[in-house]
């Protein structure tokens, strides 16, 4: 593959929601979060935001650090659980908000595998010479979906807002990630153990239903007991799988960015791997769990905390709704 | 409690419930029945399933596959007992 990783952005929004600050909502302790998630705080949109906002702030900040134009950019693939609207998606909405050339722009649903997606498609893209300067941007607004009540507690006490993006081009510069490989797996088995069901037409409702007794559809889904177990085995083997068609083990890997889910997820995985946790990059604690955007934001955080050298090794994790997961393989120029 | 009907898997749930009984003691409940919920209960949570499904897998040395990795198969310590003994010939 010749496709880089060359420059990488994140923005959060300010309001900053703290344990504390969910205790009576979800009705439990502040404790109780960090000790079942490893968060401490996670931002929140303010009402007046939209996801695309978020987006703009990171794709700037990450354009500033490649060096590059906006006009350089020439294919932008976004990804989100969370739009501004159900239709179009945030590509096209980002696009004008940049003032980006009227290049082709489109989002990926893969929640939050959406980062490998935008991988995987960038590689294809700069490979076959059908772009130079793939953007890549995932962001989510979550909170405004969360279910603020005691029997949501699991779910809502984990995600939060934020953006994060990246180029990747064709040509290498110091510093840049070679993406080496990338393997992505799904099983659709798994749909409705981690879910927003509505709107949709797959619920022999309307798509809007005012009969009260749908409205929990709009609320996320996840059977965390399922999701837990197939996370951790599927992450694994999926970071396995790449490392042997590689030729490598885990030993050759000098860092770890997955998808922050959830610590003691992540901790799971590392025993699994063999891997050390100093080696996997996690932002859980202070920005929880952002979907689409976590692993960019994840490692924009690791470049700025210099934690990525030339030479280095990085495998890239991700598993969510679908079920979708996979590995990507980097190696830092 | 009931035995297993192989006596070598029998041997084996013997340790499979001191290592519940152990977890239970770490979260300061008891160990329930056969057929009570280990979740509702308080004795596993989804990391201590994680951890105790990888456990039965070193015991009994077996692959849980894939499609096995349903909650509802190790709520119980009787489900468990009927998985293990299928896992294991019966």
């Amino acid at each position: 593959m010749a496709a880089f990783i060359i420059g990488t952005g994140r923005h959060l929004p300010q309001q900053v929601m703290t344990n504390s600050d969910l205790e009576a909502l979800l009705e439990t302790s502040a404790e109780w979060i960090f000790k079942n998630t490893g968060i401490r705080t996670r931002r929140w949109a303010e009402a007046t935001t939209a996801t695309s906002d978020l987006a703009v702030g990171a794709v700037q900040e990450a354009i500033q650090k490649s060096g590059l134009r906006l006009e350089d950019v020439d294919y932008l693939i976004a990804g989100t659980m969370t739009p501004d609207h159900q239709v179009p998606g945030i590509g096209p909405i980002i696009q004008a908000k940049l003032g980006l050339r009227h290049i082709p722009c489109l989002d990926v649903r893969t929640a939050c595998c959406n980062p490998l997606y935008g991988f995987e498609i960038a590689s294809a893209l700069v490979e076959s010479h059908r772009a130079n300067h793939v953007l890549i941007v995932g962001a989510e607004i979550q909170s405004i979906g969360l279910k603020l009540t005691p029997d949501a507690r699991d779910v809502s006490s984990v995600f939060g807002d934020g953006a994060g993006a990246c180029l990747v081009a064709r040509s290498q510069r110091p510093g840049a990630i070679h993406l080496i490989d990338i393997q992505l797996f799904t099983d659709g088995k798994f749909v409705r153990d981690l879910a927003v069901l509505a709107p949709g037409t797959g619920n022999g409702t309307r798509w809007y239903e005012e009969d009260p007794r749908y409205h929990e559809l709009y609320y996320p889904v996840m059977n965390g007991r399922t999701v837990i177990l197939h996370a951790a085995r599927k992450i694994s083997d999926a970071g396995q799988s790449l490392l042997q068609r590689n030729s490598l083990s885990a030993q050759d890997i000098d860092l770890v960015i997955p998808h922050q889910a959830n610590a003691n997820l992540l901790l799971a995985i590392g025993r699994q791997l063999d891997i050390p946790e100093k080696k996997i990059v996690s932002v859980l604690e202070w920005c929880g769990n952002t979907s689409s955007a976590s692993i960019l934001i994840a490692l924009d955080w690791a470049y700025e905390q210099q934690l990525i050298s030339s030479g280095n090794r990085i495998l890239f994790l991700a598993f969510g709704a679908g079920f979708a997961w996979g590995a990507a393989l980097g190696k830092v120029q | 409690m009931k035995e297993a009907a192989n006596p070598k898997a029998g041997e084996r749930f013997q340790d499979v419930l001191t290592f519940l009984e152990s977890v239970a003691e770490a979260q300061g409940v008891s160990l329930p029945s056969d057929s009570e919920s280990l979740f509702d209960q308080g004795v596993l949570d989804s990391f201590g399933l994680l951890e105790f499904l990888g456990f039965l897998e070193e015991t009994f040395d077996i692959k849980i596959p894939d499609d096995d990795l349903t909650p509802g198969k190790f709520e119980t310590i009787g489900r468990i007992r009927e998985y293990v003994e299928s896992r294991m010939g019966h």
